[in-house]
């Protein structure tokens, strides 16, 4: 097992924000599924290292808290959707301000989400699509054995989206693995192995696609009726009513 | 040559003057106990009469600050004060420092006075006995402070923050107050609260010549007012004519000074009492010419300009002593090299001369008298001028300090 | 550039002197301690640029750690603190401002902007320490300081406007003692940055990317800002307050370079900051002959349309 996650929890000011989550990964993409407020992003940022936790995490059979930084660093990578930065930044400056980055996979990088020309501009002056690619960019180039994206598909058009997706299935095959936390399904659910569900910070699935879709599980954490649509290369969660 | 002329136009000029004087005091003396029998109001013939003699009051204190025309303008201004002073009368409608106009009813019996300097006029004047309200730093005469403790005259502020409280329930006939840019306000709030203000400024010789006679006229005791012009003048034209004459006859040069009245190298330059004081001891300020009035000098143009004198009018501090104090200024980067260091010449002054020397107002003469003795003690006979100069070094001197 | 002024400053005063000279000749008085012009310009000179170089720093860690383009120096309240100090002390004992007193004047006012830092410290850490609340915790304890330094001088109106003139800052008075501790600081605060250069460099971007290589960012903000205050209240103890320098050289630094990246920036924006202070303390000296303008009002006038640029700048993206 590759990550072991054995009762997490996670609390911010008295409110628990994850309740004993438990699961474990060993190889692909995993898509991390919930409403709004279910405590994705608190989970990828907990495993990631980010916040304090209750609970075993075991990244390579190494408890993550006697690990340090650049051992963590190695390990594993959290990327953000977006960041809050200081006005006079350059796209340039955001993406090379870490010594861990590998400069080779940085070039592939900006190739790959087609930044070049945008580095030396202001990150006050690019959209949010264009920051980020950016992060995307800096987060993989890393070259951490897992990786925890937090909302990538939600400001890149659809080209990018593809882009990204595929590109993950590459990463996989090279042995990384792949957590995505998202609100958009599709296309999404046709890019992942398995899919972690979260409501209210608990883990309500843990399994393969195919069986996330067949199962009430959807329709129970996001109070919506679906319409599924199964191909051979490709699936579909259509959202129609309310539940 | 030039000096020469000067030199005996000025001595005819005490003379003339003394006679002058003298005269118009007696005359003065005369028509005022006149007027005050006859207690008529001619409004409209009084107010074109007091702005008239307020042009003339203000001609005056530009003169006064040249030296050289000081002769004839005197005279002729006195001249023409003198005869309008013989038909002031209540109520009177005076313009004040900036501007302002200020209706005087009657003759005030009760004063408040904000600003040292106009204390000392008015007790001066022989006005102290209506003085209600002074401000914090008025403390000359020394029977003010006996006055405050017996709760007599009530000490309401300073020039930066007055307890207009106080003084509306002072119920003043006239309070006048030292121009500040922070006291406009409270005039405004005293104004409105019907009370009659009168704002004065003393920056200059001319100034402190101005508000004597201003005070002067308001307090009904135009007579003493020109008595004390004409002392505070024939004080300060004795001792230049006595020094001009010294430096005349003994080929003694002119004394250059630097007077840094606050630390770090705050000094005064051309348009000041103290400037004035300088020249009328017969000495030149080094920054004479510069047209700031306030301010802080460059140490490189103090070393170039090379002072034989330097002079230090603010206090050693609790932690050292005077000598300490002149150690410090002295030991300054380069300062080694100016005459007064060489020569020991580096004078600090404490005590009431502080004071003194610092307050534009009655004792100017004394001021320049102390100042004279210190730049040029061979005009007075005076072996050793000490480091630290206080009251006990000048009443040593021969002064008197009442 | 720096160089330039640096030069400039040596051969320009009262009289026009070979700056080679000065340079010489003053570094020689200055170890003998046997002071004249040549020692003067040269300590003064140094001064300028040094303190130059630490507001500049100063300026930049606080920017990064308030994430706040705008912030300067004093941003968390030190120069108020140092006011309320001084006039505070001023207010007992009226010879506070006198030069015998000067170890006692430096004191209190490191002392004031000290405190008033630490104030601002445990507001901030109680509110989480995030950036927004260093900012708005210093302009609390700022407001507060300065307002309680008004009431004190209402017992020194006499002399108040000496309290302006030493607070307006200015270099007339170098001291030997002074320019060592201020480059023991000064290099002190460089070591500790370049040390901390990578986190550094993520606190403007997302804290999250600073405890990703190990740091914690509130730590990292508590030393940043510790380190910027100690060396600003020395400056301000010494030499009052100057402003504009620490707000506006990291700025233009910035513009110009095109880049944040703080290998370039820092030294860029110190070098920066030593060249305008330079110029404006040689403008200070030479502008009216014989006479001092308070360097503060000079590098105001230079840093206010770079001020007013950086705000335009600001409304572009939109806060």
């Amino acid at each position: 097992m590759v990550l072991e996650v054995v009762k997490l929890s996670v609390s911010y000011d008295n409110t628990q924000v994850i309740k004993e989550a438990s699961f474990s990964i060993a190889e692909g993409v995993v898509a991390v599924v919930g409403p709004n407020g279910a405590g994705k992003t608190t989970l990828l940022k907990a495993i990631s290292g980010l916040v304090s936790y209750a609970g075993s995490l075991k990244i390579m059979n190494k408890d993550l808290r006697v690990l340090s930084a650049e051992e963590r660093a190695k390990l594993i990578t959290y990327v953000p959707p977006l960041v809050d930065v200081m006005p006079d930044m350059s796209v340039g400056d955001l993406i090379l301000s870490d010594p861990l980055i590998s400069k080779e996979l940085l070039k592939k990088y900006i190739e790959l989400f087609e930044l070049s020309a945008l580095l030396k501009r202001r990150l006050s002056r690019v959209s949010s699509g264009e920051l980020s690619r950016a992060l995307l960019a800096k987060g993989l180039s890393k070259n951490s054995r897992i990786v925890a994206l937090d909302e990538p598909l939600s400001h890149i058009d659809m080209r990018f989206q593809l882009v990204l997706l595929k590109h993950l299935r590459v990463l996989s095959k090279e042995g990384k693995i792949i957590l995505l936390a998202s609100n958009q399904l599709n296309p999404l659910l046709s890019y992942v192995d398995k899919v972690i569900a979260l409501k209210k910070g608990e883990v309500v699935f843990t399994g393969d696609v195919a069986s996330f879709l067949k199962s009430s599980t959807p329709e129970k954490i996001y109070g919506v009726k679906f319409e599924v649509v199964f191909k051979e290369n490709y699936v579909d969660l259509i959202p129609r009513e309310l539940a | 040559m030039v000096n020469q002329k000067i030199y005996v136009a000025l001595l005819l000029v005490v003379l003339v003057f003394s006679i002058v004087s003298f005269t118009i005091n007696y005359l003065m003396i005369n028509e005022v106990r006149d007027i005050l029998l006859k207690q008529e109001t001619v409004l409209g013939k009084v107010q074109a009469n007091v702005s008239e003699l307020q042009e003339s009051i203000n001609s005056l204190s530009r003169r006064v600050n040249e030296i050289g025309d000081l002769v004839k303008n005197l005279q002729a201004s006195y001249e023409e004060l003198s005869s309008k002073l013989r038909e002031v009368k209540y109520p009177l409608v005076i313009t004040d420092s900036i501007g302002r106009t200020v209706y005087v009813k009657y003759e005030p019996s009760r004063v408040v006075s904000v600003g040292p300097s106009l204390t000392e006029i008015l007790f001066s004047l022989g006005s102290g006995d209506k003085v209600v309200g002074v401000d914090r730093f008025s403390n000359y005469p020394p029977v003010i402070n006996e006055l405050i403790e017996k709760g007599v005259v009530k000490v309401v502020g300073d020039a930066f923050t007055l307890n207009v409280e106080l003084i509306a329930s002072l119920r003043p006939d006239v309070v006048f107050v030292t121009y500040s840019a922070q006291i406009e306000k409270y005039v405004k709030t005293l104004s409105d609260l019907g009370i009659c203000v009168y704002v004065v400024k003393v920056e200059d010789f001319g100034d402190v010549y101005n508000a004597v006679m201003s005070l002067g006229i308001i307090m009904n005791k135009a007579d003493s007012a020109l008595e004390l012009l004409s002392n505070i003048t024939s004080r300060v034209m004795n001792t230049y004519t006595k020094i001009i004459n010294y430096l005349n006859t003994t080929g003694t040069p002119k004394v250059s000074v630097y007077w840094e009245i606050f630390p770090d190298y705050w000094t005064l330059g051309g348009n000041t009492f103290q400037n004035s004081m300088i020249v009328y001891a017969g000495g030149e300020n080094i920054f004479g010419n510069t047209s700031f009035s306030w301010f802080i000098a460059s140490p490189e143009s103090i070393i170039d300009l090379n002072p034989s004198v330097i002079l230090l009018s603010y206090n050693y501090g609790i932690f050292g002593t005077p000598q300490d104090l002149i150690e410090m200024i002295t030991s300054r980067p380069g300062w080694s090299n100016i005459t007064a260091v060489r020569e020991g010449r580096v004078y600090v002054l404490g005590g009431i001369i502080e004071d003194i020397v610092s307050r534009p107002g009655p004792r100017l003469g004394l001021a320049v008298e102390v100042l004279a003795r210190i730049l040029y003690p061979g005009a007075y006979d005076i072996t050793q001028v000490p480091s630290f100069i206080d009251e006990s070094v000048v009443s040593e001197w021969g002064i008197s300090l009442g | 550039m720096l160089v330039l002024f640096f030069f400039t400053h040596l051969s320009l005063g009262y009289s026009v002197m070979n700056p080679v000279n000065v340079l010489f000749s003053g570094v020689t008085q200055l170890i003998t301690g046997n002071l004249s012009i040549e020692g003067y310009r040269v300590l003064r000179a140094l001064t300028a640029v040094t303190v130059g170089a630490t507001l500049a720093l100063s300026g930049y860690l606080m920017q990064l750690s308030t994430k706040n383009p705008l912030a300067d120096p004093y941003i968390l309240g030190i120069s108020s603190g140092a006011l309320f100090a001084v006039s505070l002390t001023l207010s007992i004992s009226g010879y506070l401002l006198h030069p015998l007193m000067i170890g006692v004047r430096t004191i209190t006012a490191f002392l004031g902007g000290l405190i008033a830092y630490l104030a601002t410290l445990f507001i901030a850490s109680k509110a989480g320490m995030s950036p927004t609340s260093l900012v708005l915790a210093g302009v609390a304890v700022g407001t507060f300081f300065y307002s309680a330094s008004l009431l004190p001088q209402y017992f020194i109106s006499r002399d108040i406007h000496k309290l302006i003139a030493w607070s307006m800052g200015s270099f007339v008075s170098p001291s030997t003692d002074a320019l060592i501790l201020m480059t023991s600081a000064l290099l002190l605060t460089m070591s500790y940055v370049f040390y901390v250069r990578h986190p550094l460099n993520n606190l403007q971007v997302s804290d999250d990317f600073v405890k990703q290589l190990g740091w914690d960012p509130a730590r990292l903000r508590r030393y940043s800002t510790l380190l910027a205050s100690l060396v600003t209240s020395f400056t301000v103890a010494w030499f009052g307050v100057i402003g504009f320098v620490g707000l506006a050289a990291p700025h233009i630094t910035r513009r110009i370079l095109k880049s944040s990246e703080l290998a370039f920036a820092l030294p860029t924006s110190v070098i920066l900051g030593s060249t305008l202070l330079t110029a404006s303390d040689l403008l200070s000296k030479i502008l009216v002959p014989g006479v001092e303008i308070p360097v503060n009002v000079i590098a105001s006038m230079i840093g206010a349309p770079v001020l007013a640029l950086a705000i335009v700048e600001l409304k572009k993206y939109g806060s």
